[in-house]
């Protein structure tokens, strides 16, 4: 008996201790705070430009990316930026005054891009993956024309967009990440990572449109 | 540089699909792997609850190994019952569904003395007895209910984890209920946290079926 109490205290501490909801490693960070985004969800109507907002900081946070932006389609059907984290008021004035129509969106011609997987297209600054009219949405459009080193160099002009998918594959919106702080390109979880955030918009989305 | 000259660089795009290859190597990419999948069926079939559970309780198994999952929900009524169970014998499966909890019990912490762990979760311990006379048949194995803990880390019969769902004002939306892993062993930190993220996201589910239930019942009224 006297043994049964000690294994049942020692079990008790050991739950205790072993599910804090206390982060104690890059992934846990990353399950809780999209944990606590989604029960901010759950918990109030919040309007899709808050819950834009929030996801924006979010992944500028806990990613390594300087620059994160999102983009919606209007009722019109245009794609306009809604948010931009990481760039100075008037590289966010220039994003929110570009629209584009779906076919300029998807437009190979005017921005060449490598698919990576069925929402996330990466477009590499080899390619120029920008109109003269884009040039001011850059935060040191002086980098431009920089040369890539190696193959997993992020430069400048280079720009991942991961789309938010419809239920008929629609695009609903865009999640645009540019610049890592270590000039990298991103790892494999970071990408998987938002593309599970993508997803997760896509049905916060879709049900909010009563698609 | 003109529209018609923009190329992409074939040597970065055929990097640029290695690097990201769809072939999970770690544990953690196969977690996600299986977590985008969801959410990708998902999106597709959010018309039904059940079917949504459903797969809900195989996402959790698949990343958790968990062997035995229910979910409790509120009802039109206000009160709780298991609807989906997985993993259970037929009897428990029976046996759970003559079960009904009022608000109260829900709400009731001191009955059944358990610990707090996570954001939404209580684990129910076996030493504790976390059930009323005659739920026995609720479990799987009730002749091995009250056999001792050889290790601290053993998660034995009549221990269960319940994960809340909760909507606005920390209302009681319904509960998920997991028990015996394949290792015996209470899971990984990580696992548990996974779980709770993916328990976040059936409150979310819940309350868009609340909606669309008032909806349908203003239209039929």
């Amino acid at each position: 008996m006297v043994d049964n109490q000690e294994t049942l205290g020692q079990t008790e501490l050991l739950l205790r201790e072993r599910y804090s909801f206390i982060a104690k490693s890059k992934e846990e960070e990353i399950i809780i705070a999209i944990t606590n985004f989604i029960d901010r969800q759950s918990k109030a109507e919040i309007p899709i430009k808050t819950t834009l907002d929030e996801m924006t900081s979010l992944i500028h946070r806990i990613f390594d990316f300087q620059y994160v932006c999102m983009a919606i389609k209007d009722s019109d059907g245009k794609y306009r930026y809604k948010t931009a984290t990481g760039v100075t008021p008037e590289v966010k004035k220039n994003f929110f005054e570009i629209e584009y129509s779906l076919s300029e969106l998807l437009d190979e011609s005017l921005y060449p891009s490598s698919d990576v997987s069925d929402i996330t297209k990466m477009y590499m600054a080899e390619s120029v993956p920008y109109t003269l009219d884009e040039v001011d949405t850059y935060s040191r459009p002086i980098l431009l024309g920089q040369k890539r080193e190696s193959p997993d160099d992020m430069l400048e002009a280079d720009y991942i967009d991961i789309y938010i998918k419809g239920k008929t594959k629609n695009i609903l919106g865009f999640i645009e990440l540019t610049g890592t702080r270590n000039h990298k390109l991103p790892d494999r979880i970071t990408i998987r990572w938002i593309e599970i955030i993508a997803r997760m918009l896509a049905i916060i989305f879709s049900r909010e449109v009563g698609e | 540089m003109s529209s018609g000259q923009k190329k992409k660089d074939l040597k970065q795009d055929i990097f640029l699909k290695s690097l990201y290859s769809p072939v999970s190597s770690s544990d953690e990419e196969k977690r996600l792997s299986e977590i985008d999948q969801f959410f990708t069926h998902s999106l597709r079939i959010s018309d039904s609850k059940r079917e949504e559970l459903i797969d809900v309780g195989r996402l959790i198994h698949k990343i958790s190994g968990f062997k035995e999952i229910a979910f409790g929900i509120r009802d039109e009524d206000g009160m709780y019952r298991y609807h989906e169970m997985m993993g259970f014998r037929k009897e428990a499966v029976d046996a759970r569904k003559k079960i009904v909890y009022t608000p109260r019990d829900m709400q009731d912490g001191s009955s059944f003395k358990s610990i707090r762990i996570g954001k939404f979760s209580q684990i129910h311990l076996s030493e504790f007895k976390p059930f009323k006379p005659g739920e026995e048949e609720t479990f799987n194995h009730p002749e091995l209910l009250g056999k001792s803990r050889a290790n601290p880390d053993d998660m034995i019969e009549g221990d269960y984890l319940d994960i809340f769902l909760f909507g606005k004002n920390r209302e009681i939306l319904g509960w998920i209920e997991l028990s015996g892993t394949k290792d015996g062993k209470f899971p990984p930190r990580e696992i548990f946290l996974y779980t709770e993220l993916i328990a976040s996201y059936v409150a979310l589910l819940l309350i868009d079926f609340q909606k669309d239930s008032r909806k349908i019942h203003r239209m039929i009224m």
